[in-house]
């Protein structure tokens, strides 16, 4: 191979990377823009990670994710957290047939292969913890019967950052079982555009004599374009990706720096070290790499760090962001 | 074969002894002598379930059960109805002794009236019975039954025993004819008859005995029926036997008319008639009897059941409609009989009213209405009616009408009631009343007592009243009042009239005039009485229940606060409108001018003191002031009015309601209770009152005088209702004002004279804080402060003034309430002086800023010894117009204790003369004046863009930018697209102990500059930023190093053009290496001729760019992830411009490393290797 020549991927990358594309195509077609967004979702799906997405309401979240569950045939459930809401609610709990007399399993939404968790702040911190406890152990526990929730499994949350009445903040720790938080902005000016456009020209949906406007959502397509079976190759590709020593050298150095850093009370755990090197090995598929860059690295690096380490109160009063530190600190890299 | 023997020969023995004990039914399990002991002296026992047994079965359970004695814990479970139980426990005994027991039970309970059984009860001890029942104990469980179910409630035992027992009720036919013998026993002999077959199937009864008696049962029951007819029968015929014979003693006679009264209507009708008609005919004195009997029957039931009083009415009727038919009415005996038959009728039909309506004397007699259709069948007509008297037939009419109206037949009442007025227009009037307060009553939104607490609703429940609802009860009450009018019927009691339409309104609903003229007729016209409690009526709901939210939501009107406002804004406007309306042409009008006062002085308080809308307080001020000047005007031309009233009337008629009407509403007392302790005294107004009295025609001058004089010295000494502290010495002085040196307010004197004593010694001033010529427009502040003797000082506290003191308010919270709170509420004493000087500013400043001195503030000394100032506040004010001379008096409530408890004073300051010019005036005086330039250029390499904030302090007002810094040298060196002057003036605090009172002032500009010039040019730009306009104003630049905010050494700053590179930090002149400094002074020197240059930059600042060589270099720790990285950098930069052919060299390398050093397959880079391309590519960008 030509050193100046374009690397070629091998099989499995090349149709990881193409079902992949499909994915994102078939998304497009529904939500405008947030390419990023959709690129981190498949990123979280083939490593098995989860995904917070922080942003605004409106962002069409819902039917991004609802988007990729269709295309690839998954389960799909969502969750709105509220309050009130209870850890049974969520997992599911033990209820009495009428008919029989004997307890039987009633199962939570949990189960399911893709599951948006609306607003997690919203809920009390009992309920975060069940949630949290089950993404870590794909499994849980009803009426004293352990249950493993079904592969894959992949929770999506929202939160919402500007709202503070009441909402529970999701201590470090368990933002810390979120593989990335990545922080969603506004679509730009030709994007809004776009999207009215898109609005304009949807038309009724009729139903039973009467009628609604069509919304986004009537757009999803039935049919998918992946199956399992494409996912579970397109993990494995993931799971092929060659990571050479100095990577994961510039990897650990970056975790470390972050314990090490002045600026912060605390840095990452080495959780955060695996969540970079996995994120970094899709990422490489996803652009029908077999290898992991640096690129990677910085591209991933704040989705998947920032939510894991707390910048001092000094350094805070002193002008200084958790941004600004991990720029510094990957700067400082390379 | 010997197996299945055996098996079969011992189910057979097992068998036979079932079979055998069964036989012998034994108890389960053997007694001992003790314990059968124990259960025989049941035998002896009461049995009883008195409240008493009960509760002391119910405490004694536990032990009952662990004591062992068998007859304590049968008695137990007898007492607390665990029949279960009480079975297990006959199980045990032997039969007989069960059966004894059982019995016994029985007969206990049969012998008591009150069992305190549950039907429950009964059946389960029907069900408990050892062995069957017997025909013995079938009778005691039916007399205990007809003991515990009152006669009229058999339908719930019908409902329990279709439902069936073990041994009672359901469908088996064995248990129905035990049910049927039980409930025959119980008297329950309709109940008992469907339990039986009818007679056609008794032979489907297979057991002789039980057959026998239900025949009998089923023969007697017809017997007795036909009995009972012949019977009834044979009274009557009896009777008309005996009152047909003429031999018959009186008394006979008399008995014998009685019993025929008793049984008339139980005979057949058709025999009634001819046997009457044989008796007038035959023995005539023999049918007066007969009639007498039912009279006195009458009379003997008038406190009996409704159905026996209305089955007399009938009878009566059935009478009188004979006798009329058959004698002539007008002669003795019957004309008395007919008259004595109408005044039962009416004495029953005035029962029936006065118990429809809310009499409650009437409720509270025991005697029940008879309904009022009942009474309406039976009322007397034809010839009957029109043989009584007149007199009789006037009130027999007035009755009829109030049964009609008993019946809610308002039409026909009121055609009635015309009717009648037309004979005797007393009784028409009398009716009228009767006929509004029914219809009130029947269209009263308001829940009976008795179903309010049936359904257990608040006390406030109404039934809500609909527009549409509304409409018609308005057309209804209008229609009817009309008809009245028409025959000249007037009610005499207006006040019913009033409260008929009050109830057609909602209780959230304001009056309309279009109702009242559509009920009442034109206003102009309207009784003078009716005028007043309509209006009164209106004012007291304004004042109360119609401003009030939570009647709006009980009413369900869905009105918003706002909506709410604007409907109570109407009703006072409607209310004047009315009294305006009213008083055209009414020369003597004084009542209605005087309310129309109090309305006026009562909407300008609603107006001003509700929190429904956020309307601006300025206008509402004026609003306010508007308003209780229309009221002083209302109350004068009442005092005039009453000045000419008075000469009609008799010293003792003389009244002073204009005067205390006009005094109480200048001070705020509202007649509703509530209190406006906003007001000042008012002594314009007080003179007012005081000339007007005093201008009364003679000695009726001094009369009023003397009478208002004792009338507000009773309620200023009156200690079991002490007036309010914040209102007892504006009472007092206002007092006096009106009545001056009257001789029975002499004693108030002396406590007006100790407060009077208290004020001198403290004034209230307010002064400029400078000149007191102001330029028009032009912002100035108002000193505030007292001046005092040291002792007043240290006494009057006045820092509880300047704090909401939580302490205070709870205090005050504390004290007795002798009148109502303040209409506003505020949080404490600052924010009430806050509000009363807003209040009084307001109508001629625009008030900007109130900023009052800390509650701990110092007395400051004055040139009067003995004597200090206490400043206490400070605002900031612009004129309103060139027409304002003058700061208004303004007034602080002072709180003293005297003998009679807490006391409130106000002082007023003086009033303050101010000229205002509409020539620029010099600014306020300001002394420290400190002026901080900010100068940002951290946006300037991005955007190009440059700010300069400028901050200023002073003790002072702050000047105007062009009076603090020169602009105009400025704007040579730099255009200023915008200034941006944020908030303006901002009061920080007020400086109280300085030379000069004064606040300290801050105000905050930001002059958006335009530094594309600067960009656009090769050379680097000097800029001097503004100089102070006066030596005595400090100034200070300074501009950021990233967050930091730096000192600048002088005015001028170089501001070099830069690559707009976002994020950079510019460095800030000075702080550079002091090398830069050192280049220039060799360049200097080098070049000599430049020396002027060197000079001028003495004191200037340079701000050099960064460039890409200085930001890109080799890195310390070369390794491929390194390379990779800052070539990924370098080809991302802004400040590297590479060309079409480096940029794709640029990414060849890049792919070429990491295709090399990260691909698995590649073969690694060596360090020299990486340097060399990093080289490379630093020469590249050098």
């Amino acid at each position: 191979m030509s050193p100046h020549s374009h690397p070629v991927p091998p099989a499995a990358t090349k149709s990881a990377q193409e079902f992949v594309g499909a994915v994102r195509e078939r998304v497009a077609k529904v939500v405008v823009g947030q390419d990023v967004v959709v690129e981190r979702v498949m990123i979280a799906m083939l490593t098995g990670g989860h995904l917070l997405l922080q942003g605004m309401p409106g962002l069409a979240k819902t039917l991004l994710v609802n988007t990729v569950a269709k295309a690839i045939n998954l389960d799909f459930k969502r969750i709105q957290f509220t309050v009130d809401m209870l850890p049974s609610d969520i997992i599911g709990s033990e209820v009495i047939d009428q008919k029989t007399g004997d307890f039987r399993i009633h199962k939570g939404p949990v189960f399911t292969n893709l599951l948006l968790a609306d607003e997690i702040n919203r809920a009390a911190p009992k309920v975060q913890g069940a949630m949290l406890e089950a993404m870590q152990e794909r499994k849980v526990t009803i009426g004293g019967q352990s249950m493993k929730l079904p592969t894959p499994f992949l929770v999506i949350a929202t939160q919402n950052p500007v709202e503070n009445s009441g909402t529970f903040e999701l201590p470090e720790a368990q933002l810390d079982r979120f593989m990335l938080l990545h922080r969603l902005g506004y679509p730009d000016r030709d994007e809004e555009q776009l999207i009215l456009q898109r609005q304009l020209g949807m038309g009724l949906r009729h139903e039973g004599g009467g009628a609604v406007p069509r919304s986004a959502f009537d757009m999803i397509e039935d049919s998918s374009v992946g199956t399992l079976t494409d996912l579970v190759a397109a993990m494995e590709a993931v799971q092929a990706v060659h990571v050479s020593e100095v990577i994961l050298k510039h990897c650990v150095e970056l975790v470390r720096r972050t314990r090490e850093s002045k600026l912060l009370d605390f840095g990452c755990s080495p959780r955060a070290g695996l969540a970079l090197v996995n994120a970094a090995r899709a990422r490489a598929v996803i652009r029908g790499r077999d290898f992991v860059t640096p690129e990677d690295l910085f591209d991933l690096a704040e989705d998947v760090v920032l939510h894991r380490i707390r910048i001092s109160y000094e350094s805070s009063a002193a002008g200084h962001t958790g941004k600004a530190v991990l720029e510094s600190i990957l700067t400082g890299l390379g | 074969m010997k197996k299945t023997f055996s098996r079969w020969s011992l189910g057979f023995l097992a068998l036979a002894w079932g079979l055998l004990a069964g036989a012998q039914t034994p108890p389960t399990e053997a007694l001992d002598a003790k314990e059968l002991k124990q259960y025989e002296k049941l035998l002896n026992h009461k049995f009883t379930r008195d409240h008493n047994d009960l509760f002391s079965a119910l405490e004694h359970a536990n032990k009952a059960e662990q004591a062992g004695a068998a007859d304590l814990r049968f008695i137990s479970y007898f007492r607390l109805s665990e029949w279960g139980k009480v079975r297990s426990e006959f199980a045990k005994l032997p039969p007989e002794l069960a059966r004894r027991i059982y019995d016994k039970i029985l007969n206990d309970l049969a012998d008591r009236q009150k069992s305190n059984l549950r039907l429950e009860d009964v059946l389960a001890l029907a069900d408990a019975v050892p062995g069957e029942l017997t025909d013995d104990e079938l009778r005691k469980v039916g007399e205990i039954l007809g003991l515990i179910v009152p006669a009229n409630e058999t339908y719930w035992l019908a409902d329990r025993l279709r439902a069936g027992t073990e041994r009672l009720g359901g469908t088996d036919p064995a248990k129905r004819l035990l049910t049927g013998r039980v409930l025959l026993a119980g008297g329950f002999r309709e109940l008992a008859r469907t339990y039986w077959p009818a007679a056609s199937k008794l032979e489907e009864i297979k057991d002789e005995g039980l057959r026998n008696e239900v025949a009998a049962f089923l023969a007697a029951e017809q017997a007795n029926e036909s009995v009972q007819r012949e019977q009834v029968q044979k009274v009557w015929d009896e009777g008309l036997r005996v009152l047909s014979q003429t031999k018959v003693n009186d008394w006979e006679k008399t008995k014998a008319g009685n019993a025929m009264a008793r049984v008339m209507m139980q005979v057949a009708p058709g025999t009634i008639a001819p046997a009457f008609a044989a008796l007038l005919k035959d023995n005539p004195d023999s049918a007066v009897r007969l009639v007498s009997g039912i009279e006195r029957k009458i009379q003997n039931d008038a406190h009996g059941e409704v159905a026996q009083r209305t089955e007399n009415l009938r009878a009566q009727l059935t009478l009188a409609n004979l006798i009329a038919a058959q004698t002539d009415l007008k002669t003795s005996p019957w004309s008395q009989l007919v008259q004595l038959m109408a005044e039962y009728w009416m004495s029953e039909a005035e029962n029936t009213y006065a118990m429809k309506g809310n009499n409650v004397r009437a409720r509270s007699r025991s005697v029940r209405a008879i309904d009022a259709e009942d009474l309406l069948d039976a009322v007397p007509t034809g010839k009957w009616l029109d043989s009584l008297p007149p007199d009789l037939r006037d009130r027999f009419d007035a009755s009829l009408a109030k049964a009609i109206l008993a019946s809610a037949n308002f039409e026909i009442a009121a055609d009635r009631i015309i009717d009648l007025s037309k004979r005797h227009p007393q009784t028409g009037v009398a009716l009228a009343e009767d006929f509004l307060a029914s219809w009130a009553q029947a269209h009263n939104p308001q829940l009976p007592e008795e179903m309010r607490k049936k359904f257990g609703l608040p006390e406030d429940a109404r039934i809500p009243i609909t527009p549409i609802m509304l409409e018609r009860n308005i057309d209804s009450l209008a229609r009817m009042m009309a008809l009245f009018r028409e025959a000249k019927i007037a009610p005499r009691d207006y006040a019913k009239v009033v409260n008929a339409f009050d109830v057609t309104y909602s209780n959230a609903e304001a009056y309309r005039d279009t109702h009242i003229e559509k009920v009442f007729g034109p206003i102009p016209q309207l009784d003078e009485e009716v005028f007043f409690l309509l209006v009164n009526r209106m004012h007291s709901n304004l004042a109360d229940r119609w401003r009030k939210m939570d009647i709006q939501r009980a009413s369900l009107t869905r009105r918003t606060e706002f909506e709410t406002y604007e409907m109570v804004r109407e009703g006072y406007a409607t209310n004047l409108r009315m009294i305006d309306s009213w008083m055209m042409g009414k020369t003597e009008a004084s009542r209605a001018l005087t309310l129309a006062g109090v309305l006026l002085t009562e909407w300008g308080d609603f107006e001003s003191m509700q929190e429904l809308v956020a309307t601006d307080p300025q206008k509402r001020v004026v609003t306010y002031k508007e308003k209780n000047l229309r009221a002083q005007d209302y109350f004068q031309r009442a005092a005039e009015a009453y000045g000419r009233e008075i000469l009609k009337l008799s010293p003792s008629e003389y009244t002073i309601e204009v005067y205390i009407t006009w005094f109480q509403c200048l001070l705020g007392l509202g007649p509703s209770g509530q209190v406006n302790l906003n007001k000042t005294i008012n002594r314009a107004g007080l003179a007012k009152i005081r000339a007007s009295i005093l201008a009364l025609p003679g000695k009726a001058a001094s009369a009023h005088m003397n009478l208002l004089a004792k009338t507000l010295n009773a309620r200023l000494t009156d200690e079991n209702y002490p007036l309010h502290e914040d209102l007892k010495y504006r009472y007092l002085a206002s007092t006096l004002v009106v009545t001056k040196d009257d001789p029975f307010t002499m004693g108030l004197q002396k406590k007006v004279a100790y407060f009077d004593e208290l004020l001198s010694e403290i004034r209230l001033q307010t002064r400029i804080d400078g000149p007191n010529t102001i330029g028009i427009g032009q912002e100035f502040g108002i000193v505030i402060s007292v001046v005092h003797t040291e002792a007043m000082g240290r006494v009057a506290r006045f820092g509880q003034y300047l704090s909401n003191d939580p302490a205070v308010i709870a205090a005050k919270g504390k004290r007795r309430a002798t009148i109502n709170k303040k209409v506003r509420e505020t949080q404490g004493p600052r924010d009430e002086f806050e509000q009363s000087l807003t209040e009084t500013l307001a109508p001629f400043f625009d008030v900007k800023t109130i900023i009052f001195s800390t509650p701990e503030v110092k007395a400051r000394p004055t040139a009067r010894i003995g004597w200090e100032e206490t400043v206490l506040a400070y605002a900031l004010v612009r004129a309103k117009d060139a027409s304002v001379d003058k700061v208004p008096p303004i007034q602080l409530e002072l709180k003293f204790i005297d003998l009679s408890g807490p006391v409130t004073i106000p002082a007023t300051s003086a009033e303050t003369l101010i000229k205002m010019v509409a020539t620029p005036m010099p600014a306020r005086p300001a002394s420290k004046v400190e002026i901080t330039e900010t100068f940002d250029t951290r946006q300037f390499p991005i955007n190009g863009g440059l700010t300069l904030e400028i901050k200023a302090t002073a003790n002072g007002l702050v000047p105007e930018l062009d009076d603090l810094l020169d602009l105009a040298a400025f704007k040579q060196g730099v255009e200023i697209r915008q200034i941006s002057p944020h908030e303006g003036l901002q009061l920080k605090e007020l400086n109280t102990w300085g030379e000069v009172v004064a606040p300290r002032s801050e105000r905050l500009w930001t002059l958006t500059l335009n530094g594309d010039p600067i960009r656009a040019a090769d050379r680097p730009a000097d800029i001097s930023l503004p100089a102070a306009k006066s030596k005595d104003f400090l100034v200070q630049p300074q501009t950021y190093k990233d967050l930091d905010l730096v000192p600048l050494p002088g005015l001028s700053v170089r501001v070099d053009r830069v690559a707009a590179v976002p994020g950079a930090a510019l460095s800030v002149p000075g702080l550079r290496p002091m090398g830069w400094l050192g280049v220039g002074v060799v360049i200097v020197v080098g070049l000599g001729g430049l020396l002027y240059l060197l000079l001028s930059a003495r004191r200037t600042a340079e701000i050099p760019a960064p460039r890409a060589r200085d930001v890109f270099k080799m890195p310390t720790e070369v390794d491929a992830f390194a390379v990779v990285a800052l070539l990924r950098r370098l080809g991302a930069s802004s400040l590297v411009r590479l060309n079409a052919t480096q940029q794709t060299d640029l990414s060849s390398d890049v792919e070429r490393l990491q295709q090399a050093c990260f691909g698995g397959s590649g073969q690694p880079l060596s360090e020299a290797e990486l340097r060399r391309v990093v080289d490379k590519w630093l020469r590249v960008i050098r």
